[in-house]
């Protein structure tokens, strides 16, 4: 471990982690979206066209998710800080290696993200319990709670992520056989297509 | 400002605009969007209440309960339902009435507004925004700019080119949703969102395919190649079509590539 696992991956996981909240809880500008975050983490990170290229990959990939109600899809800005944090880092994994877990990351997250969102009905019930007893509603407080738990689960989500696939990724990718290294290598100079094509099926005529 | 009934003053509409951004903080499933309709209410009925905390808190609790819709058009709904506080604030005989009749609003309105918002911000603004931010960093690429400014002014037009109508949805539907109050729904519909949805969806596919074109074609190579790329799109957009999901159409394109390489 090195002064980057302890200070600059920190401080990257927790502005992504604020940055994510965008994406449901304060105000859906779309600066999470990975388009906004790629170059922004490809900037702090020193690479700003790697961090462009995989924003708009991912972009692209999940143009067509709809975050409607309790529906949860792949979380954007997870995969795309995964990807940027392993590959375009002192850690410099093969972007081959690191795109596939950034996807496996955002989707991950996703199915994390329902643990708290139904734990934080516990917000509405002490507002409910405060409003019965006719005293005032700290809504402050409720939704910094709510804001607060997203932020840090998010964040922890991802150190752990870097931290624990990055010497597992490590491993595999010096393990593995030749032609899966290049099966992998020529997936990422293809998923430019498959980003393409998920563009296109998401604002297919209907 | 103009229309309505009562003292709604642009402060009060700044300030729930404001705090329309945090609708879905304290999102739930049990409950979705339901506080954080009560936290953008609470300033008009504190101004609609005053001192008068029982009704406050009674009014907050009613506002807690479960209420979804899409965050942007949650607006028209949260103008409608303050004028229907203000009339029952105003005609306490009334309240029962009116808030029974809220109830049903919030429901019908927010289930209604959820379809037309999610098809139109969700399901057109933003891949059309994604298509004209590939297509403006391409363009910029080309004409000479280095990518790492192009990524930001692409970066930058895509949530300017989306952030544009989405605030002044947030906006106007709170000002419309209080000076028609239910009547807005009429309003909604002689805003023709079908047209603009058919013609956002048409103008995003054209630059989308456009990109695919350009990924497709513009990246030299013989016939073969080109062929070969066009065949690998056909398959992309086919794993698409069957609603695969993202980790499984890239693990389906490495096992692709797998193949090719181990068979001769």
């Amino acid at each position: 471990m090195t002064e980057w696992h302890w200070v600059t991956l920190p401080g990257l996981c927790a502005a992504t982690a604020l940055l994510e909240l965008d994406s449901v809880r304060v105000g859906q500008w779309m600066v999470s979206r990975p388009i906004c975050v790629g170059p922004l983490l490809g900037a702090c990170l020193g690479d700003v066209e790697w961090g462009f290229m995989v924003g708009v990959m991912v972009e692209f990939l999940t143009a067509g998710d709809l975050p409607v109600g309790a529906s949860l899809p792949g979380n954007g800005a997870v995969t795309t800080a995964t990807t940027l944090l392993l590959s375009c880092s002192p850690l410099s994994l093969p972007g081959a290696a690191a795109l596939p877990a950034g996807l496996l990351a955002g989707s991950c997250f996703s199915r994390l993200e329902t643990v708290w969102r139904e734990r934080l009905r516990a917000l509405t019930h002490v507002a409910e319990a405060r409003a019965a007893r006719g005293q005032a509603v700290p809504f402050g407080r409720l939704v910094l709670a709510g804001l607060g738990v997203h932020a840090c689960a998010c964040a922890l989500f991802l150190y752990c992520a870097v931290v624990l696939l990055e010497p597992a990724l490590r491993a595999a990718w010096s393990a593995s056989p030749e032609t899966l290294r290049g099966a992998l290598e020529a997936s990422l100079r293809q998923i430019p297509l498959l980003g393409a094509a998920s563009l296109l099926f998401a604002l297919r005529p209907r | 400002m103009s229309g309505g009934p009562g003292n709604w003053r642009a402060s009060v509409q700044a300030g729930m605009f404001l705090r329309s951004f945090l609708l879905q903080a304290c999102w739930s499933f049990e409950r979705m969007q339901g506080l954080g309709l009560a936290y953008c209410l609470e300033p008009w009925l504190k101004r609609l209440y005053g001192a008068e905390n029982r009704r406050l808190a009674e009014a907050l609790a009613r506002h807690m309960r479960y209420f979804n819709t899409q965050p942007y058009m949650a607006a028209f709904v949260l103008g409608v339902v303050a004028r229907l506080e203000h009339s029952a604030a105003a005609q306490p005989e009334a309240a029962a009435g009116i808030h029974a009749r809220i109830d049903t609003l919030r429901a019908s309105m927010g289930a209604a507004l959820a379809g037309l918002g999610d098809a139109f911000f969700w399901g057109a603004l933003r891949p059309a925004c994604a298509a004209l931010a590939g297509a403006l960093a391409l363009a910029l690429v080309c004409a000479g700019l280095p990518v790492s400014c192009a990524a930001f002014v692409a970066a930058g037009g895509y949530a300017a080119a989306f952030n544009t109508p989405a605030l002044w949805v947030r906006w106007k539907g709170l000002s419309l949703g209080y000076e028609m109050g239910e009547a807005v729904v009429v309003e909604l519909q002689r805003w023709d969102w079908q047209a603009k949805l058919f013609v956002l969806r048409k103008s995003g596919f054209l630059i989308a395919l456009g990109l695919c074109a350009w990924l497709v074609t513009g990246q030299g190579g013989g016939g073969a190649r080109i062929l070969s790329r066009v065949l690998l799109f056909s398959g992309c957009l086919a794993m698409r079509w069957t609603r695969l999901s993202l980790p499984r159409a890239y693990a389906l394109l490495v096992l692709w590539n797998l193949a090719g390489a181990l068979i001769p």
